[in-house]
């Protein structure tokens, strides 16, 4: 390891980064151990039958094929009883390590500690630091394998080779986030030490491609909806997997900052426009994305840091304005992980008989792995069938008052539950206390309430009606 | 050069405040959301918070908003009686804008008497002086917006810079408005840089400042409503009927004349000429800030009263420049003998174009206030109904229905942190509106209403002359 490495800032930044990690544990009252709700269908999934090319989905939309990932299949050797405790031990390691060897790598290019501090801490405070590490998922061991091969890269070429390797076959979003770090190491750090690398990761994503993807055909993706909207990219206005507004300034900072040498960070321009599509269209990437966002962000504020600031008093506010707001983001830790009163309705669901539960996407995962139901549509639409046409059918059965036609269509889609929230009820489903399936719910000769604790409902849709 | 200059300004601030004390005192009411702020400082005098979960709002509800302008006057009220508080106090906050233009237009002109007489008119400036009479942040904010231009281009010295880091951190901490003042300054900025003319380096840092503390205190309070609104927060929620209101009798003619037609036409001619000719570095910022409110109020993201409030008083600040050409012109014509004469006309025409507009406006603006009467009904629910009433009325009169009569109400103006807002406003206008009792009866229900107010201003909002409801003696009751 280099020795060029301050001992400080490792220290500081890996102590900064178990803190963060720790934090919904330690502030947000989640029990210590707890699965985030992601987490526990990443779980779920291990837990069903691991089989090559394409996995199979028991509960998520009725059951549905999932692309085969070597994050399944090494979780699903490990005995079932520790594998929630392996699956998050082993994210909370790779998260440690990852930091650790982004920061070495900084280090060994740019012996600029504050700067590369800064970047890597700014990573570190990010909400989708946590989403990513909190969350067992292949998208995180598969950006630990990355961080892992660039930093091998340097070293032995030969070792980074099978991880360059694998990466495809873990998560192929991640390979495809490889590819470009691949191509913005050609150009600023050795030319040619990547065609070996690259040629094994572009045949492995070849590989992965034909014997993963292809049998599975172009997935049926569902419309995204507003994909620029500030509620789906900035966790400020309440998107789960988004950047902090702050963030994204300080990201703009940077990238203003940097104007002045334009050609030398050109191939960071591409590459960050690249990212930044990439996230736009596809949530998981933002975990790559705001690495981008981190440095720029980084970079802008060692810049504050190091101006020549010609008032000393503006100078010390502003680098505590900057950090309150950095730290103020935090409050975005928590929402990763079920209520308590939403654990509790699930482990009731868990005592009624078999059957398909209809409620918002979002509480799919919730359903299927803490409630052991089958789920009418989850967050994960990915090769989920008729994921279009169950898209439009929630929307129908959300907002129609139409009990004949309402019937007809739980009864097509064989639902026996639907699950309410509180959150559901306040706006993010209905508007009006009697709209839509809450009006029709009035009706106790086609539904009867099973559950009704802290504005958490499961509704029992009656057999006797049904044709 | 004029003398006892520190004597006129104190005795145009005096005409000035005693001009809006003519008003305010007179008045036995205030407007609508004066009852706001009155309960927001009550309850900081007797709890030292602000009342961010008012069980009256909305039938209940969080509203999170800047408290330093109700801090103020509830500290203030320590000292003197509420009432006193309630009617002088924020006077004598819009009566040191007056102050605060001197002092601008001075730095900006070196001349005294431009100075002067840009004072003089921003005591009167017609929209201004009209929506300041009641208990509005506005009269505090104004004020301390100009003291900070001011204080921008005094950034050289050090007494002037901390003095302007202390007022953007007030301005940030009092209204959402700081927003406004920073995104002007960064229009500064880029037309400064557009010009490829320099910025100090104190301006710069003071700008920063300023804009990352407003953004990072925004932030904080705003969270929530970031969270429910989205983006949409920047309308504040505003149900779409009555944004569609506010900006229904806009007409530029009407804006000119609450700005004051001499000094709209006056500023036009000092824009272009700022603009492509002298470009110096007061008239940009001035010209900065009048773009950027121009353009807030094109998006309809502040009340109409509010816009042109800003953009006169940056018209008044420009009027400066003007004074001094028009004087400079007059000395190379024949008439250049009746100088002093043609000052006193213009002072009689700015009489007649902004001090009795203001005067008109002002009275307007009382008639608009809650009448006597209406404030005895209020005194008398309070007295008749229990405690857990619920009241629809028009959203304007909810304020007064939750100061005076305590009782809750389905809406009021603060809309923010609200959720189905449209539906909320539809439902009350359908009440007062359509002639359906089933219809009418649900909706009471839904909201648990058990008294509705019908006043002349319900009638105005919701364009109706009677009130159908009303006719109903089967299921209402006149109390």
């Amino acid at each position: 390891m280099s020795s060029r490495i301050s001992n400080g800032a490792v220290a500081g930044i890996i102590f900064l980064a178990v803190l963060i990690l720790a934090s919904p544990f330690l502030f947000f009252n989640v029990p210590f151990g707890e699965l985030s709700k992601d987490g526990q269908y990443h779980l779920e999934l291990t837990e069903q039958e691991v089989s090559f090319p394409v996995m199979h989905d028991a509960l998520g939309y009725g059951g549905r094929p999932v692309p085969f990932s070597l994050y399944y299949y090494f979780f699903h050797q490990v005995p079932r009883e520790e594998r929630q405790k392996a699956m998050l031990g082993a994210s909370l390691v790779s998260a440690l390590l990852t930091v650790f060897l982004l920061f070495a790598m900084l280090q060994h290019h740019h012996e600029d500690s504050l700067l590369n501090g800064l970047m890597v801490s700014l990573y570190v405070v990010s909400p989708l630091f946590l989403y990513t590490w909190l969350i067992p998922s292949p998208e995180g061991l598969a950006l630990a394998c990355s961080i892992l091969a660039f930093f091998l890269l340097e070293r032995s070429k030969f070792l980074s080779v099978p991880l360059f390797f694998l990466i495809p076959f873990i998560s192929i979003k991640s390979a495809i986030a490889c590819a470009l770090g691949l191509w913005l190491f050609y150009f600023y750090v050795k030319k040619t030490t990547i065609t070996l690398p690259a040629l094994f990761l572009g045949s492995s994503i070849l590989l992965v491609m034909i014997m993963v993807y292809s049998p599975l055909g172009m997935p049926e993706m569902a419309t995204l909806s507003e994909p620029f909207a500030l509620q789906h990219l900035i966790t400020d206005f309440g998107a789960t997997m988004g950047f902090p507004l702050f963030m994204v300034l300080l990201c703009g900072i940077g990238l203003f900052l940097t104007r002045k040498k334009k050609y030398a960070y050109l191939p960071a321009y591409m590459a960050t426009l690249i990212m930044a599509y990439l996230a736009i269209i596809l949530p998981t990437m933002r975990i790559y994305a705001q690495l981008f966002v981190a440095g720029f962000a980084g970079f802008a504020f060692a810049h504050f840091i190091r101006r020549p600031w010609k008032i000393p008093l503006v100078s010390i506010l502003f680098l505590v304005i900057i950090s309150l707001n950095l730290v103020q983001q935090a409050g975005a830790y928590g929402q990763y992980f079920p209520l308590e009163k939403e654990r509790d309705a699930m482990v009731f669901l868990q005592s009624l008989p078999p059957g398909i539960v209809f409620s918002h996407p979002d509480y799919g995962f919730l359903i299927t792995s803490i409630g052991q139901h089958e789920v009418f549509m989850d967050n994960a639409p990915l090769y989920a069938p008729q994921v279009q046409e169950r898209q439009n059918t929630t929307s129908f059965l959300f907002y129609s008052r139409n009990l004949e036609d309402t019937r007809q269509t739980l009864d097509q889609n064989k639902i026996s539950f639907i699950f309410i929230s509180k959150d559901m009820k306040e706006g993010k489903v209905w508007a009006k206390p009697d709209q839509g399936l809450l009006f029709l719910l009035r009706n106790n000769q086609a539904f009867a309430k099973v559950y009704d604790s802290n504005g958490m409902e499961i509704w029992q849709v009656k057999d006797a009606n049904r044709k | 050069m004029v003398k006892n200059q520190k004597l006129i300004i104190f005795l145009i601030f005096m005409i000035t405040l005693a001009a809006r004390l003519s008003f305010t005192l007179t008045s036995n009411t205030f407007d609508s959301e004066s009852y706001f702020v009155m309960r927001q400082v009550e309850h900081i005098r007797a709890t030292g918070l602000p009342l961010y979960n008012d069980p009256l709002s909305y039938g209940g509800r969080e509203y999170q908003f800047l408290p330093f302008f109700h801090y103020l006057l509830a500290g203030i009220s320590f000292i003197l009686p509420l009432d006193f508080v309630y009617r002088v106090i924020p006077q004598l906050f819009a009566s040191s804008l007056v102050i605060f233009v001197y002092l601008f237009v001075k730095e900006f002109t070196k001349d005294i008497l431009a100075a002067l007489f840009s004072s003089f008119i921003s005591g009167f400036i017609p929209v201004f002086f009209a929506s300041t009479l009641g208990l509005s942040p506005l009269s505090f904010i104004m004020p301390m917006i100009v003291l900070l231009l001011y204080l921008l281009l005094k950034a050289d010295s050090p007494a002037h810079t901390y003095l302007f880091i202390a007022g953007s951190v007030i301005l940030a901490l009092t209204h959402y408005y700081a927003a406004l003042l920073v995104t002007g300054f960064f229009v500064y900025i880029a037309l400064r840089k557009v010009d490829d003319l320099d910025i100090k380096k104190e301006e710069l840092e003071l700008i920063l400042f300023s804009a990352f503390f407003t953004f990072f205190v925004l932030l904080t309070i705003s969270k929530r409503a970031f969270l429910m609104h989205g983006i949409a927060f920047i309308w504040q929620n505003i149900p779409k009927q009555i944004l569609n209101n506010y900006f229904a009798d806009f007409s530029i003619i009407n804006a000119v004349y609450q700005v004051g037609p001499i000094l709209f036409l006056a500023t036009v001619y000092i824009i272009y000429r700022e603009s492509f000719i002298t470009k110096r570095k007061p008239t940009t910022l001035l010209i900065s800030f009048a773009l950027t409110t121009m353009a807030i109020l094109y998006f309809k993201l502040i009340p109409i009263t509010v816009g042109l409030s800003f953009l006169s008083v940056v018209l008044v600040l420009l009027f400066g420049e003007f004074f001094i050409l028009f004087l400079e012109f007059v000395e190379k014509t024949k008439v250049s003998q009746y100088k002093n004469l043609l000052i006193i006309a213009l002072i009689i025409l700015f009489i007649g174009t902004s001090v009795l507009p203001s005067i008109v406006l002002a009275n307007a603006s009382l008639e608009m206030s809650p009448s006597s009467q209406f404030l005895q009904a209020m005194e008398y629910l309070k007295r008749i109904s229990p405690a857990d009433a619920v009241v629809m009325a028009s959203p304007e009169d909810g304020h007064i229905i939750t100061k005076v009569a305590n009782r809750s109400v389905v809406m009021d103006t603060n809309f923010i942190q609200v959720r189905s807002i449209d539906q909320r406003y539809n439902d009350i206008r359908s009440v007062y509106r359509i002639n359906s009792d089933i219809n009418t009866i649900r909706i009471l229900q839904t909201y648990n209403v058990t008294f509705l107010i019908i006043t002349d201003r319900a009638k105005e909002e919701f364009n109706i002359e009677r009130v159908p409801f009303a006719q109903n003696r089967n299921c209402f009751r006149e109390v």
